[in-house]
């Protein structure tokens, strides 16, 4: 639970604490691992030490990488006395200092510290910065329904008002009964208006499965075009186990997709639309295809006019680190392929960019 | 009803000079009220009070300078016996219940305007007070939830305005466990998923404002 709002703050990790401790656990123990291969290869292969310490500081960038400070400085200790230990005897007889064993340690341990370091504040500024971009859309959409609140829907309120006066003045009849019902509807519809404008996100992100909204938008297009041009079949299929998905970039997903099968059922002419949602471990992929007329490559570049069709999506997929292609070809159809990495798209992802090796077994466990 | 009194005279309090335009066109057409006075913020409206001493206050809640909740706080401190109705865009219950708190008779949302507005004067100004139904079924909906404490609220505009945790310690001099905790507590107490719905479910409920 915690993880969640966790995810929002500035360097602090974005999982929840037990699940972090075990994660910094695994990466601990696999540096201890790595350090002892090493050590037992090192002595069949007759490795030289300048080897052994370049293969050392390997699994310390390693350990860097995937836990905290702590953790690879205490690898990186672990290492120096293996070094010494095995390798560079730091007194080559008892009472006598080797002066270059001593100057090979600090000069193995400042490098190892610099290296976690360095890795370290280039992880953190990377969490910040995909921080600051949510935070800063956050405040966009706030403003936005400030301003929409305060210039057009304020404005219809006191119209309406006016509308009113003017009904009163009508003598009862015919005309006064109708605009009294345009009055009602428009009621309503400023209703609407103030609920969006309240509501920053989507209602398709609060039922927040992309499965249900997909499916329903699916059955809304179809619906619509009957009695039109003939009806396309819409078929979703799934593979992989659902997950929920990142608020902010899960209605960028649901936007996209809604554009492309929109384009799809009103554009392409095509009698067959199908998607496919792939709910893998380190991606999320949305594949939305039609064998209708395809897309004119002029098109496909620049948009139609007025239209917030491609450019938009392509715009909105670069927003979130999302991957586009767009394959069609006159005659034969199109496909449109959305890749999200999961640290992106899933909500409770491990943006951690550690080692896969651990994360993968224990994805694998966790959904047994 | 009777006609030979003297008409209800009325101070209009909005900071959107077209709505004002809206509520005087209404209000012309009614032989038995009166528009006295306007102003388009708190601070004027205490003038404007203090010269014509209407009737009844229409008010507005969020306005520049001086908003409608402290505008009306001082008119009731001076004036004990003022009548003012609220017009607001959204029904929040904690906006709501502050209104109330601050002195308002009634709550009129501005999407009911042209169908309440006169029989809400008429009702204030015999001396009752009047909540619309949808505005009392957002009131219920949350009445024995915990309400979040001042520092919390404080917490959750800056969450609102796109400010990160640290941001938010720097701002309010704490420390960013304290923060991260607040944000804790308000997820739970708003029954939130993340930020952005506490955010939304606080402008909804007029907590904090647009």
């Amino acid at each position: 639970m915690s993880g969640l709002d966790d995810r929002y703050s500035s360097s602090a990790g974005r999982e929840g604490a037990p699940r972090r401790f075990r994660h910094a656990a695994a990466q601990f123990l696999f540096g201890l691992v790595g350090l002892a291969l090493i050590t037992f290869a090192a002595v069949p292969l007759h490795l030289q030490p300048g080897a052994i310490s370049l293969l050392y500081l390997i699994v310390i960038v390693f350990v860097s990488l995937g836990t905290g400070f702590i953790s690879s400085v205490v690898v990186s200790l672990i290492a120096v006395f293996c070094l010494n230990y095995y390798f560079l005897p730091l007194f080559s007889s008892p009472g006598t200092k080797n002066p270059l064993a001593v100057v090979a340690t600090a000069t193995f341990l400042i490098t190892a510290w610099v290296i976690t370091a360095m890795v370290t504040r280039v992880r953190r500024l990377t969490e910040a910065q995909l921080t600051l971009r949510f935070e800063e859309r956050l405040a966009e959409r706030t403003r936005i329904a400030r301003e929409l609140h305060d210039t057009l829907l304020q404005s219809f309120q006191a119209l309406m008002l006016h509308l009113q006066v003017v009904n009163d003045r009508l003598p009862p009849g015919a005309s006064k009964e109708a605009l009294g019902k345009v009055l009602d509807r428009a009621d309503r519809a400023i209703v609407e208006g103030r609920d969006a404008i309240q509501n920053l996100r989507s209602p398709a992100t609060l039922t927040d499965e992309l499965v249900q909204a997909l499916t329903t938008l699916g059955e809304e297009f179809a619906g619509a075009r009957e009695g039109g041009t003939g009806s396309a079949t819409f078929r979703l299929s799934i593979e992989g186990v659902p997950r929920s998905l990142h608020p902010i970039v899960g209605d960028d997903i649901y936007r996209m997709a809604r554009e492309a099968l929109r384009n799809a059922f009103r554009h392409a002419q095509a009698n067959k639309i199908e998607a496919d949602i792939t709910y893998g471990k380190r991606l999320l992929r949305l594949r939305i295809r039609d064998n209708g007329k395809g897309i004119d490559p002029k098109l496909l570049e620049t948009g139609r006019a007025g239209h917030w069709g491609l450019p938009g999506m392509r715009e909105r997929a670069q927003q979130i680190g999302a991957k586009l292609d767009i394959w069609s070809e006159c005659g034969r159809g199109t496909e449109v392929e959305l890749t999200i990495p999961g640290s992106i798209a899933y909500e409770t992802a491990p943006s951690r960019r550690g080692l896969r090796l651990f994360r993968g077994k224990k994805e694998a466990a966790d959904e047994h | 009803m009777s006609t030979d009194r003297s008409p209800i005279r009325i101070l209009s309090v909005d900071d959107h000079p077209l709505l004002r335009e809206g509520v005087a066109a209404l209000l012309a057409t009614r032989s038995d009220m009166t528009l006295v006075g306007e102003a388009s913020n708190g601070r004027e409206a205490i003038e404007q009070f203090r010269i014509h001493r209407p009737d009844i206050t229409l008010m507005d809640l969020q306005m520049p300078e001086m908003n409608g909740l402290d505008s009306m706080i001082a008119i009731c401190g001076e004036f004990p016996g003022a009548r003012i109705i609220v017009l607001t865009t959204y029904a929040g219950d904690v906006q709501v219940l502050r209104a109330l708190k601050a002195g308002a008779r009634a709550y009129l949302l501005k999407g009911l305007l042209r169908k309440e507005l006169i029989e809400t004067i008429r009702l204030v100004h015999a001396g009752e007070k009047r909540i619309l139904p949808e505005v009392a079924t957002e009131l219920a909906e949350h009445a024995t939830d915990d309400a979040l404490s001042a520092r919390e609220i404080e917490v959750l505009r800056l969450v609102s305005g796109g400010n990160a945790n640290k941001e938010i310690a720097a701002r309010l001099s704490i420390t960013e466990e304290t923060v991260k905790g607040h944000v804790k507590n308000i997820l739970a107490k708003l029954g939130a998923k993340d930020r952005t719905h506490a955010v939304t479910i606080g402008l909804k409920r007029g907590i904090i404002d647009l």
